[in-house]
């Protein structure tokens, strides 16, 4: 799997590591039961901080699609197929659009119901 | 009949065929063979070791069976060849030796106890044995005549993509490849050496029980290309077995890896090649500065090679 970040972005680092991951699992480069790479390893060879790492996989395992477990590691989720990872995806890019556009956090959920 | 059925037929039948005179004599002189025979011989002829009868079944019948379903998998794969080293021929040829020695050492040694009264003053026939050893060599070179040469691949057709990168953009591949057919052979070898180390000699049994377990534990390996270059970690843990640093990177591209262009799987040492070769199919190829390559079979192989390509031209 590739995994590609920027500082020179305005997203985190972290941010951008969960966001290389959705795109590694909605493209299929790493399927249910795969291992993701250690975060020691993955933050030695992206040179940024095992801290980085650990909250972008940190954020990954809220949205469901991989599980954290001591000793083994992050693996790929069974649930977490193309679709859903997609999903998540669009919801990411509809956070950063509302808050360019100064849309507060709140606001946003409350849109969001709205169209539910 | 497929080219494929012909070569596993080529390979597996010969050790079958050559067990087939002791088989015969096994089961026609079964009562008139002692209950502990001799079944360790010295370079002389000697006896110095003695086992129950049941070691002359696993000579005659297990020892063949096993070097024709190991000789037939390997002549499963693809023929193909890189240089002048033909690997099918070279295997093949093995097979009719090994089969032939094999056939021909337990022949002699059932004959040898046939009737015998003290299985320490049994002696091995000498002209028996020179008489193997020649039909070793000629089954050996019958085996390579018999055999067609295996087809020349091209020098070079591998696609050479290119990822570009951001001046200040970080970017770390991590691919892996696992190896159905070694993962097999090892699980194979773990409960025959358990088998073999329980009810013949131990030291057998735990070479093979040893040589399964680093077989299973071998049969993956993971790439990582990064700022540091290109690295093949072996095993589970990934312990690093192989590394071109980013400076030493001339170039990296993707090939269509046949294993016994390598001549064969696993960590292949090659003039001016160094191949872990784990499956058929997408290799990465990584050509040195010094102009040695090295080739490792890895999924989304492609990603890698553009990687480590893009890395070296924002490095230049």
């Amino acid at each position: 799997m590739l995994i590609r970040v920027d500082p020179a972005r305005p997203d985190s680092l972290q941010d951008q590591v969960a966001a290389a991951v959705r795109r590694g699992i909605a493209e299929g480069q790493v399927t249910a039961g795969d291992r993701l790479p250690p975060a020691r390893e993955l933050a030695q060879s992206l040179d940024v901080s095992i801290h980085t790492v650990l909250a972008g996989y940190q954020k990954l395992r809220d949205e469901g699609l991989i599980e954290l477990r001591r000793g083994r590691g992050a693996v790929v989720r069974a649930g977490a197929h193309a679709g859903r990872t997609g999903v998540a995806e669009l919801v990411r890019g509809l956070v950063v659009e509302a808050r360019r556009h100064g849309i507060g956090d709140d606001e946003l959920v409350e849109l969001v119901r709205t169209a539910l | 009949m497929s080219a494929r059925v012909r070569r596993i037929l080529r390979a597996a039948v010969p050790p079958v065929v050559a067990a087939v005179p002791a088989v015969v004599v096994l089961v026609r002189g079964w009562s008139r063979l002692p209950e502990t025979v001799a079944s360790h011989f010295t370079l002389d002829g000697a006896v110095d070791g003695t086992s129950g009868r049941v070691v002359l079944v696993v000579l005659a019948v297990g020892a063949p069976l096993l070097l024709a379903l190991v000789f037939g998998g390997i002549a499963s794969a693809p023929a193909a060849r890189r240089g002048r080293f033909d690997s099918t021929r070279a295997m093949t040829s093995t097979s009719w030796a090994t089969g032939t020695l094999v056939g021909g050492l337990a022949l002699l040694v059932v004959l040898a106890n046939l009737d015998a009264v003290d299985p320490r003053a049994v002696v091995l026939s000498g002209p028996g044995v020179l008489g193997v050893l020649a039909a070793t060599l000629g089954a050996g070179l019958l085996g390579w005549w018999l055999t067609p040469a295996s087809p020349l691949l091209p020098v070079d057709a591998g696609s050479a993509p290119v990822l570009h990168l951001g001046e200040t953009e970080r970017a770390s591949w991590t691919g892996r490849s696992h190896s159905r057919m070694l993962a097999a052979m090892g699980a194979l070898m773990v409960p025959v050496g358990l088998v073999i180390g329980l009810l013949l000699t131990w030291v057998a049994g735990a070479t093979l029980l040893a040589a399964g377990l680093l077989l299973v534990w071998s049969c993956v390996v993971t790439v990582t290309v990064d700022r540091a270059g290109l690295t093949v970690g072996w095993g589970p843990f990934g312990l690093p077995l192989v590394r071109v640093p980013l400076a030493d990177v001339a170039e990296a591209h993707v090939e269509d890896v046949v294993p016994l262009g390598y001549g064969g799987w696993g960590l292949r040492l090659q003039p001016g090649t160094v191949a872990v070769v784990l499956r058929a199919g997408p290799g990465l190829v990584v050509t040195r500065r010094s102009g040695r390559t090295l080739v490792v079979t890895v999924d989304g192989a492609e990603t890698g090679a553009g990687l480590l390509n893009g890395l070296r031209d924002r490095a230049c």
